[in-house]
């Protein structure tokens, strides 16, 4: 086991490189630059910037300093377009917000996905069972940018329970928390909603047909408890492995839920700073992202041999 | 379940229905003997059905899937026949503008500019107000007022009433009122009252009108022998965008783009994804472990961050150009999972029994490949790639709602959908139509993909 982790540690930092490498000559392969925009500043004053963030260096030079920084002392630098912020100050702006969202549309998800699925399964063939397959298929097939502006025409404006727009974090209060937190995570959640509630049906269906669950049954033990005690663990191991590629999904949409409901998360950063060739910036967007996206594809697999015993990571 | 009395005991799940020996001449009703009967010619003993004949049952069985197949293949059929829809059908082309304060709702008219028809029964007396022998641009505006205004005051009087105004169809500012427009206080509405209600032709498109006829150098009138008709006003059934461009055709421009980024990034992630996956398989050994090491690698990458980034840059690239970008860009997402499963089928099916006699009664290699390898490899891939297109077209759409996607003149759903998110509180239909649009065929796609795994591939269901 700790040799997996050891491994995958490994293996984890060989990605975050890859995409710190990919993402810097992708930019710098790139028409303009940082300081085209701003009016035309005279030689010397472009040559002293150039000079501060190291843009006058050989690229080699300037990729080996960017990622001897980042590697090493996690710091990714001034912003070059913020001058007053370092990058690190920015992204620890965004994270919490994003986080906020990402854990609670993960939630949602779930809270909604793991009923349905169970429903679904126990009812095989009844019209539960239609009901919830046909919602996660019209739930899967509609897009979180067309959902998010739906939910906002119908539960913020024609019944105006919720905002329509911005961020309050849980210091502010719960309720106006919950007022801006809500429809974007539903937005955001509801379509990994469908894919865990067919993960879940397929799980339940495919343990309930294992011999130990015709044990159970055969002792007479209530529908109940066999589901509780001895089908939902097994059951539960396709969602768990899904789990990973939800978070990832729900990170790239949250780039589009966070602009159409005007949250101030990572999301606008990331593009923006695209836009802005604002190179340092880019780099701890991304990076933060991949990092948090290995970080939870490896707990996943942790929660994998907890869940299953029969899954082994001593020989891998 | 209708078929469940028929056999209690067994499950009544139909797609775990195991068929049982079936004949060639089992083409119509079930005949009551047993077909296996020694009677039967010693053919249909032999031959059974293939594979594909199989799965093609099951699938027309399915409903759902069926339904799927028809709405893909009309929504592909629209989309190649983008030009003459345009021309015979909606009549306005997915790029040209009808200017107006505000979007036009659904109903609202226009004039085409490229394929009006004209209507000739109008004589040039008629149209030419001032009678100097020249049309210009405020006289055939002011005539099409008048037609639209003859068309919807059924008594004929000259003024449009309460029980008149409903048929008039809500232009950007709203359906008219008689107490909003009335300015002379006579209980009813007039052409002069009505006005910018009822403009289908604003001066600057009767303009263009008027150039498009000209044949003289006198581009501003049309002489008497210039005009050959009055041209006439269209519906734009589904609205307009804020632009005022037809929605309908737009949106048919919105599947080319969309199904085309769909189906040839698919095309790409699988043309990738098989070469690497069937190489690595073929090969094994140490060449097979490393190739799947940098698959698996490559996993943990979140690639779509890549593609944003990547659109970003290459932004300011000519739009066509975009397009190939965009095919390339999101068919590498895809083709990871491509070559884990074309792998894995290659390496059982290498060892699989009939492979082996076949090449004991000394079938050449390529015939094995051909006849044996690739159609039993075909099936889960083709599942797979129906159940990627819709994945792909989500992330062309995601791509384009952000802006990075395809650009004007273009259309696809996704970027037709973010054209409208900004304004949809005021004009929803600007959102909810490249939306349904794109939620019924992902839909679709996706009813498609799951019934031909369930055809074809029936133990791969892991959902």
């Amino acid at each position: 086991m700790f040799r997996y982790i050891l491994k995958r540690l490994v293996s984890s930092v060989l990605v975050l490189v890859i995409i710190v490498t990919a993402s810097f000559f992708i930019m710098r392969v790139a028409p303009g630059g940082p300081f085209d925009t701003e009016r035309s500043m005279p030689e010397e004053v472009l040559q002293n910037i150039q000079a501060k963030y190291n843009l006058d260096k050989p690229l080699w030079q300037q990729y080996l300093l960017q990622m001897k920084s980042i590697m090493l002392e996690g710091d990714f630098g001034p912003s070059m377009k913020y001058p007053n912020k370092s990058v690190n100050d920015i992204l620890a702006e965004g994270l919490p917000v994003s986080m906020t969202l990402g854990v609670q549309s993960l939630v949602v998800a779930l809270l909604i996905g793991l009923p349905a699925g169970l429903i679904a399964a126990l009812k095989q063939n009844q019209w539960a069972d239609y009901t919830a397959m046909t919602g996660a298929m019209v739930g899967i097939s509609i897009p979180n940018f067309v959902l998010g502006p739906i939910l906002i025409a119908l539960f913020a404006i024609e019944l105006p329970w919720f905002a329509a727009a911005g961020w309050n974090s849980l210091s502010a209060g719960l309720v106006p928390y919950l007022q801006t937190s809500v429809l974007p995570s539903l937005a955001l959640g509801s379509a990994y909603a469908a894919y865990v509630a067919r993960l879940t049906r397929g799980g339940m269906l495919e343990i309930t047909r294992q011999d130990y669950i015709q044990t159970a049954r055969a002792k007479g033990l209530r529908e109940w408890l066999i589901v509780r005690r001895h089908a939902l663990r097994g059951a539960l191991i396709p969602v768990v492995s899904y789990l990973g590629p939800a978070f990832a999904g729900m990170l790239t949409g949250s780039i589009v839920i966070e602009q159409i409901f005007n949250i101030p998360g990572l999301g606008s950063h990331f593009v923006n700073s695209a836009f802005n060739r604002d190179y340092p910036l880019v780099l701890g967007t991304i990076v933060l992202y991949s990092g948090l996206l290995v970080v939870l594809n490896l707990v996943v697999d942790i929660a994998y041999t907890v869940l299953d015993p029969r899954v082994s990571y001593e020989d891998a | 379940m209708g078929d469940a009395p028929r056999i209690p005991p067994l499950q009544s799940d139909p797609a775990d229905e195991v068929p049982g020996p079936v004949s060639p001449s089992l083409k119509g009703p079930v005949p009551a003997s047993d077909p296996s009967a020694p009677t039967g010619s010693p053919e249909s003993l032999v031959k059974g059905t293939s594979l594909w004949q199989d799965a093609m049952r099951r699938l027309v069985r399915n409903k759902a899937a069926v339904t799927g197949a028809m709405v893909v293949l009309l929504m592909a059929v629209a989309a190649l026949l983008l030009e003459p829809i345009s021309r015979y059908v909606t009549r306005f082309t997915y790029d040209e503008m009808h200017l107006a304060v505000e979007p036009k709702p659904m109903g609202a008219q226009s004039v085409p500019q490229v394929y009006a028809r004209l209507d000739d029964s109008v004589p040039f007396a008629r149209v030419d107000a001032d009678g100097n022998g020249a049309l210009d641009a405020v006289e055939l505006s002011a005539m099409l007022q008048q037609q639209q205004f003859r068309r919807y005051d059924a008594n004929a009087n000259g003024r449009l009433d309460a029980n008149e105004l409903p048929a008039l169809p809500a232009n950007a500012m709203g359906r008219p009122t008689v107490e909003q427009l009335d300015t002379d206080g006579d209980g009813a509405l007039s052409v002069g009252e009505l006005g910018p209600h009822l403009n289908v032709l604003p001066e600057s498109e009767a303009q263009f009108f008027i150039r498009q006829h000209a044949e003289t150098a006198d581009e501003s009138t049309l002489s008497r022998a210039e005009y050959s008709g009055l041209p006439q006003p269209e519906t734009h059934w589904l609205g307009t965008d804020p632009l005022g461009r037809d929605m309908l055709t737009r949106l048919i421009m919105g599947a080319r783009v969309s199904l085309m980024v769909g189906f040839i990034a698919t095309l790409v992630s699988f043309f990738i994804g098989i070469l690497w996956g069937a190489t690595a398989g073929f090969l094994g050994g140490r060449i097979d472990n490393l190739m799947m090491r940098f698959v698996d690698v490559l996993y943990g990458l979140p690639f779509l961050f890549l593609v944003i980034l990547l659109m970003v840059i290459f932004q300011d690239i000519p739009a066509n150009q975009k397009l190939y970008l965009l095919f390339l860009a999101l068919g590498a997402v895809g083709w990871l999972t491509v070559s884990r499963i074309v792998r894995g089928q290659v390496i059982s099916l290498k060892e699989n029994e009939y492979v082996e006699a076949a090449r004991a009664l000394g079938v050449s290699k390529t015939t094995i490949i051909l006849r044996h390898l690739i159609p039993n490899a075909l099936g889960p891939i083709i599942v797979y790639a129906t159940l990627t297109v819709p994945g792909v077209m989500l992330a062309e759409a995601f791509l384009s709602f952000l802006g990075l996607g395809v650009q004007a003149p273009y259309a696809s759903w996704g970027s037709l959908a973010a054209d409208g998110a900004d304004a949809f509180r005021e004009y929803p239909w600007l959102i909810i139509w490249p939306g349904l649009a794109l939620a019924v065929t992902l839909l679709a796609l996706n009813f498609l993909g799951d019934g031909l795994r369930d055809a074809l591939d029936p133990q791969a269901r892991t959902d």
